[in-house]
C-alpha cells in the first residue's frame, strides 16, 4: 500500500473540475469530501488547500461562483463549472491520457 | 501536470484576466477576507457536524474538522497570496503602517515635511529656470533649426550674416534645406501716452510661421509679396502676449498698431508661449521682411543699407535640413553653392565660407555660438541649491536616527519574530518615500509659487522686454520626483540601514540607549559636521556674490555720475530722415545749454554699462590685418567730455564746425588703453586710423582715414569688466546716429525740477520727438540689466545660505538636544559626584565645539575653492575676498555657538536626582 503523498497542485484543479462537473454546482466542503471519497487513503489531502484551488479556478473564469445557503442554514458560496471550463477539462484529460499511456509504453519497455 | 499546448492566445488572455482579478482584489481585502472568513467557518462547522453525526463529542469534532482542514492560517495566506498582488499588498500594508506611526508623531512628521517641502522647493525653483532655458522644448520645430552662417577662412572673426539678396540665392538654389528663413531683430517705438514705449520687433521672412511649424490663433501669415524688400506692406503679426494684454479683444485682428510712425495693421496672432527661434525672450510684434527699410531707417537713406542691397549683412539665416542629411554632408553640399555664389558676386561674397552649426537657444549672434553660456550657468547654480536639500536631508536623517531610538524596541520584537532584515527596510524606506512624497508635493508647490513670485515682482523691473513665463511643465514635475526619490534614499536609506541593526537583547532589554564611553562622534555628529561644512560653503558663496552685487552697484565707468542727467531721444523712431535728425539734436542741445541750472551739455551714440553697444575694427593705415584693435565706437558732439567730466589729457575737443558738418575732415579722438594698444611707444597726436570696411561690403565715406586730434581718460564699457575697454570717438559731423543721449551736468538745484525742465524743453523741440530716457545717470545705472541679474544672483545665494543656516543650525541644536538627553544619567552622576554646573556646561559645550571646528575646517577650502569657481565663470571680482571669508565662517560659528549652548544650559541645570532616576 502507498504511502498518502502529496498533491501536486495542477492536478488538484483538474480534479476540483471533474467533481464539479460530476456533481453539479458544490459548495467547497461537498468538492472536498467527493474527493477524499475517491481518493480514499491513496492520496491525502488537507481539505482547506481546495480553496486556493477554487480561487485559481475562478480567476481563470474555468468555474464561477454564486452564494447561497448550505445544510446547515450557512451562508456558502457555490461553484459551477462554465464552459470553458468543461472545454479546458476535455482537452486536459485527453493530454493527461496521452502522457500516462507515453510514459506506460516507456515503462514496459526492457 | 497540465502538460500540452493549449493555444498560446488562450493562455495569455487567461494570463491577463488572472491579473486582472488580481488588481480588482487590491481593492477590496476586507470585503473579500470577510467572505473568505464565512466559507471557511461553513466548511469547518460542515466538518464537525460530520463528526458528530459518527459520535465524537462536540469539542472533539470541532478538533478532527481543524485537523481535516488544515492549518487555517495558512490557507489564508495561501489565499491572499493568490488573491491579491503580494507587492502591493506588502506596499499598501507598509504605507498603513507608516501612517500610523506618523500619527503618534505627527509633529515630528510636520517638521521633517516642511523641511523636505523647503529643500526640495528651492530645486524645483531653481530647475523651473533651467528648464525654461535650457531643456523646455521650443515651439513648432525651432528645436530643429540649424544656423547657417558665412565667414571668411582666412580672417580671424570674419563670420558674418547675409543679406536679402544672398539668402534669396542660398534659399531658392540649394539642396540642402528643407525650408530656409531670414530673421532680424529691431527695437521700435510705440508711443504710449507721454513717453516712447520700446517694442521687440522680429523682421521675419514669409515662410517663418510655416517653416517652424507654427499655427497662428488667428489671422494668417504673411505673404510672400509682403516679405519682398521694399515692399513696405504695413502689416504685422502680434503676439499672443499684446493680444491678452488688449483683453482678449475679438477685433484684435484688423486693429492698427503705430510703430515708429508707421501704421500696421495686425493680420494674425501668434500662438500662446510662442516666442520665435529663442528660449525665454518673446517678442512683441513680428513684421514681413517688406518693412525692414521702413523700420530699420536710421535717416541716412544709405542705398548699401536698403534690405536689397547685396552688401548689406541683416539678416539671420536658418533652416530645416532636408531629413537624413547630417551637418557634415551638408557643409559639402553647401561648399559648391558658396563657390557659386562667389563667383557670380565676387565683390560682396569672396572668401567666404558658407557653414551649417547647431542653433543656439538662448543667443543671437553672427557667428554660431552654443548654449555652453547658460549651461555654465545652470551648471554651477542647480548644485548650489542641491546642497541645501542634501543639508536637509542630513537634518532629517539626523532625525531619523534620533526617532529610531525611541523606536528600538519595536523593531528588536519584529526582528525576534523573524521578520527578515530587507522587510524591515523597506518598511522603513516606504516611510522614508512617503515623506518625500508628500515634501515634494508641498515642495512643488512652494517652487512653482517662488517662481511666479519671482517672474511678476521681476519683469516689471527689466529694462528691456523679456518674457518670463512659468507654465506647467512636466520636466518640473519630473525633476521634483526625482527630488524626492534622491531624498528619501538619502535621509532614510543608511538610518533604515543602522537601524535593522541593532543588538537585539540590548534593545529588549532597554538598555540600547546607552552608548559606550569612548564612542563619542557617532555618525550623527558627522552628519551635522557635514551640514556645517555645506552651510559654509553656500554662505560664502553668497557673501562673495553680494559684495560683488555691492561693488558693482556703487562703480561708475570712470567718470562721476553725481549731478550728471541723461535725456535720450531717438529720432528714427519717429521717422525722421538725417536731415530732420540733426536739426532736431542741434536744437535740443541750444536749448538745453541756455537753461539756468545746467553747466555742461553734450550727446553720445551710447552709454557706458548701457544695453546698446557698437564697436568697429580699426587699424592704423598700411598695417597688417592682425594688428588691428576692436575699440567701442562712439559719435559725440562737443561738450560731450565737459559734461561727463573726462578731461582732454593731450590734444583738444572737436570743434564746433567737426561737430555740425558733415564734410568737414575726418578726426578722432582716442582714449589712452586705446593709445597704448596702437601706438605704443609714439605720440598718437596727429597720427591717422582707419575703420576698415566689412569683408564684402563696398568702402563708405567712413572708411577714409581720420587724423587724432584728442586724447580722453579710458572708461569701463560693462559693470563686468574690471578694466577700461578701449574708446574711439568720432564727430557727429560726419556721423550721424538717430539715437543720441544727451548728457547734462548740472550746476545745482534739483535733479528733479531739472528733469522736468528738460522735459519741457525737449517737447518744444518738436512734442513728437521720441524721448527714450530721461533719468539721473545713477538712476540709468542703477536699472542696468547686467546689474540686475548679478543683483539677482546674489540675492539668491544669499537666501541659500541663510536657509543653510538655519538648517545646519536646527542640526547642531536638535543634535546637542539629543545629547544632552541622552547623558542625563551620565551627568546626574557627575553632578552628584562633585562637579560644578559649570563644569557640565564647559563640558557639552567643548563638545558641540569640536564638531563645530571640524565642520568649518573641512568647510573652509571647499568654500574658497567655490569662491573661486564662481568669480572665474561670473566676473572679475576678487575671490579670496577677506570680510566674506571671515565673516562667514564666524556667522556660522556663532550660530552653532547658540545651537550649542541652549541645550547645554539645560544640562547645567539638570538636577541630579532627577537625572539618576530617568533610566
Amino acid at each position: 500500500m502507498t504511502l498518502p503523498s502529496e498533491i501536486p497542485y495542477g492536478t488538484l484543479d483538474l480534479m476540483v473540475l471533474k467533481t464539479l462537473q460530476i456533481m453539479g454546482p458544490q459548495h467547497g466542503y461537498g468538492i472536498a469530501r467527493r474527493i477524499e471519497q475517491t481518493a480514499r487513503g491513496v492520496l491525502s489531502l488537507n481539505q482547506g488547500t481546495i480553496y486556493p484551488a477554487l480561487l485559481r479556478l475562478e480567476q481563470q473564469r474555468l468555474i464561477k461562483s454564486t452564494w447561497g445557503t448550505s445544510d446547515n442554514n450557512r451562508r456558502a458560496r457555490f461553484y459551477e463549472i462554465t464552459a470553458a471550463g468543461r472545454k479546458h477539462l476535455a482537452a486536459e484529460t485527453k493530454e493527461w491520457t496521452r502522457v500516462v499511456s507515453v510514459v506506460n509504453r516507456l515503462l514496459e519497455e526492457t | 501536470m497540465s502538460g500540452g499546448a493549449p493555444a498560446p492566445m488562450k493562455t495569455s488572455w487567461r494570463a491577463i484576466g488572472v491579473l486582472m482579478s488580481r488588481l480588482r482584489a487590491v481593492f477590496r481585502t476586507r470585503r473579500l477576507d470577510a467572505d473568505l472568513d464565512d466559507e471557511i467557518h461553513t466548511h469547518l462547522e460542515l466538518l464537525a457536524a460530520d463528526h458528530e453525526r459518527r459520535g465524537l463529542t462536540p469539542s472533539e469534532a470541532r478538533a478532527a474538522a481543524l485537523r481535516d482542514f488544515g492549518g487555517v492560517a495558512q490557507i489564508a495566506e495561501a489565499y491572499r497570496a493568490q488573491r491579491g498582488l503580494p507587492l502591493v499588498d506588502a506596499l499598501a500594508q507598509d504605507v498603513r503602517y507608516a501612517l500610523r506611526t506618523w500619527r503618534r508623531a505627527p509633529g515630528f512628521a510636520a517638521v521633517v515635511v516642511a523641511v523636505l517641502a523647503l529643500g526640495i522647493g528651492v530645486n524645483s525653483a531653481m530647475f523651473t529656470f533651467v528648464n525654461a532655458l535650457l531643456f523646455r522644448p521650443l515651439p513648432g520645430r525651432s528645436a530643429e533649426l540649424v544656423g547657417l552662417y558665412s565667414h571668411d577662412p582666412t580672417q580671424p572673426n570674419s563670420y558674418r550674416i547675409f543679406s536679402y539678396p544672398n539668402y534669396a540665392d542660398v534659399r531658392d538654389r540649394n539642396d540642402v534645406f528643407d525650408s530656409l528663413i531670414a530673421y532680424s531683430f529691431v527695437t521700435a517705438g510705440q508711443p504710449a501716452g507721454d513717453v516712447m514705449r520700446r517694442l521687440f520687433v522680429e523682421i521675419v521672412s514669409a515662410n517663418f510661421f510655416s517653416a517652424l511649424g507654427v499655427n497662428l490663433v488667428a489671422g494668417r501669415a504673411f505673404t510672400a509679396d509682403e516679405g519682398k524688400p521694399g515692399a513696405t506692406i504695413p502689416v504685422a503679426i502680434a503676439s499672443y502676449g499684446t493680444w491678452q494684454e488688449s483683453g482678449f479683444d475679438p477685433a484684435f485682428v484688423g486693429r492698427t498698431v503705430r510703430i515708429n510712425a508707421h501704421d500696421l495693421t495686425i493680420v494674425g496672432i501668434a500662438p500662446k508661449g510662442f516666442s520665435g527661434t529663442t528660449a525665454l525672450m518673446t517678442r512683441d510684434l513680428w513684421v514681413p521682411l517688406g518693412m525692414y527699410d521702413a523700420l530699420k531707417d536710421d535717416g541716412a537713406h544709405d542705398p548699401a543699407t536698403r534690405l536689397a542691397s547685396r552688401s548689406n549683412a541683416s539678416l539671420m539665416v536658418a533652416g530645416l535640413l532636408k531629413p537624413g542629411l547630417t551637418l557634415q554632408q551638408a557643409n559639402t553640399r553647401l561648399a559648391a553653392l558658396a563657390a557659386d555664389l562667389e563667383h557670380a558676386h565676387p565683390t560682396e561674397n569672396s572668401g567666404q565660407v558658407l557653414s551649417v552649426h547647431p542653433l543656439s537657444r538662448v543667443n543671437v549672434s553672427s557667428a554660431p555660438t552654443s548654449d555652453a553660456g547658460p549651461a555654465a550657468v545652470s551648471a554651477v547654480m542647480m548644485p548650489l541649491s542641491g546642497a541645501v536639500l542634501l543639508i536637509a536631508c542630513l537634518n532629517i536623517a539626523n532625525m531619523l536616527l534620533a526617532r529610531a531610538s525611541v523606536r528600538r524596541k519595536e523593531i528588536a520584537i519584529r526582528l525576534a519574530l523573524g521578520g527578515g532584515r530587507a522587510r524591515i527596510v523597506r518598511q522603513l524606506l516606504t516611510e522614508s518615500l512617503m515623506l518625500a512624497a508628500i515634501g515634494a508635493a508641498a515642495g512643488l508647490a512652494l517652487g512653482s509659487w517662488t517662481a511666479r513670485f519671482f517672474i511678476a515682482s521681476v519683469v516689471p523691473l527689466l529694462p528691456t522686454p523679456l518674457q518670463l513665463e512659468w507654465r506647467p511643465d512636466l520636466n518640473v514635475i519630473v525633476a521634483t520626483t526625482a527630488f524626492a526619490v534622491l531624498s528619501a534614499l538619502a535621509f532614510g536609506l543608511a538610518p533604515a540601514l543602522k537601524i535593522s541593526r541593532p543588538d537585539l537583547v540590548d534593545d529588549l532589554k532597554d538598555l540600547g540607549n546607552v552608548r559606550p564611553a569612548g564612542r563619542r562622534f557617532g555618525t550623527r555628529a558627522w552628519l551635522v559636521v557635514g551640514q556645517i561644512a555645506l552651510s559654509l560653503m553656500l554662505m560664502t558663496a553668497g557673501g562673495l556674490f553680494a559684495r560683488g552685487a555691492l561693488k558693482a552697484g556703487a562703480s561708475d565707468p570712470g567718470y562721476r555720475y553725481e549731478g550728471l542727467l541723461l535725456a535720450s531721444i531717438d529720432s528714427s523712431l519717429a521717422g525722421y530722415d538725417e536731415a530732420g535728425g540733426r536739426m532736431r539734436l542741434r536744437d535740443a542741445l541750444d536749448r538745453l545749454r541756455r537753461m539756468p541750472g545746467v553747466a555742461d551739455v553734450g550727446a553720445s551714440s551710447q552709454v557706458p554699462f548701457g544695453e546698446r553697444h557698437e564697436s568697429r575694427w580699426v587699424v592704423r593705415p598700411g598695417q597688417r590685418g592682425d594688428e588691428r584693435v576692436m575699440p567701442t565706437y562712439t559719435v559725440v558732439t562737443g561738450g560731450y567730455f565737459k559734461a561727463v567730466g573726462l578731461p582732454i589729457v593731450r590734444g583738444r575737443d572737436f570743434t564746433a564746425v567737426e561737430e555740425t558738418s558733415p564734410s568737414a575732415a575726418l578726426v578722432a579722438i582716442i582714449d589712452e588703453p586705446l593709445a597704448r594698444r596702437l601706438f605704443p611707444n609714439q605720440d598718437p597726436l596727429g597720427e591717422q586710423l582707419v575703420t576698415p570696411p566689412r569683408p564684402g561690403v563696398r568702402p563708405a565715406a567712413d572708411n577714409e582715414p581720420m587724423s587724432i586730434v584728442g586724447i580722453v581718460p579710458g572708461i569701463r564699457d560693462w559693470v563686468t569688466d574690471r578694466d577700461p575697454a578701449p574708446h574711439l570717438y568720432v564727430a557727429a559731423g560726419s556721423h550721424y546716429r538717430g539715437v543720441m543721449n544727451i548728457h547734462v551736468r548740472t550746476a545745482g538745484g534739483s535733479d528733479g525740477e531739472l528733469l522736468t525742465a528738460i522735459r519741457r524743453q525737449l517737447r518744444a523741440v518738436d512734442d513728437r520727438l521720441p524721448v527714450v530716457e530721461l533719468r539721473t545717470m545713477q538712476d540709468f545705472h542703477d536699472r542696468g540689466l547686467v546689474l540686475w541679474v548679478i543683483r539677482a544672483a546674489g540675492r539668491t545665494l544669499i537666501g541659500l545660505g541663510m536657509l543653510a543656516l538655519l538648517l545646519a543650525a536646527v542640526g547642531v541644536y536638535g543634535l546637542k538636544s539629543y545629547v544632552v538627553s541622552q547623558r542625563t544619567r551620565e551627568i546626574g552622576i557627575r553632578l552628584a559626584l562633585g562637579a560644578r554646573p559649570a563644569d557640565i556646561a564647559r563640558l557639552l559645550f567643548l563638545d558641540g565645539a569640536r564638531m563645530t571646528m571640524i565642520g568649518l575646517a573641512i568647510g573652509f577650502p571647499l568654500a574658497v575653492i567655490l569662491g573661486r569657481l564662481l568669480s572665474a565663470e561670473f566676473f572679475d571680482t576678487d575671490s579670496f575676498d577677506p570680510i566674506v571669508l571671515t565673516l562667514a565662517p564666524l556667522v556660522l560659528a556663532a550660530a552653532a555657538a547658540l545651537a550649542t549652548y541652549l541645550p547645554a544650559r539645560r544640562g547645567m541645570r539638570i538636577s541630579p536626582l532627577d537625572a539618576l532616576r530617568t533610566e
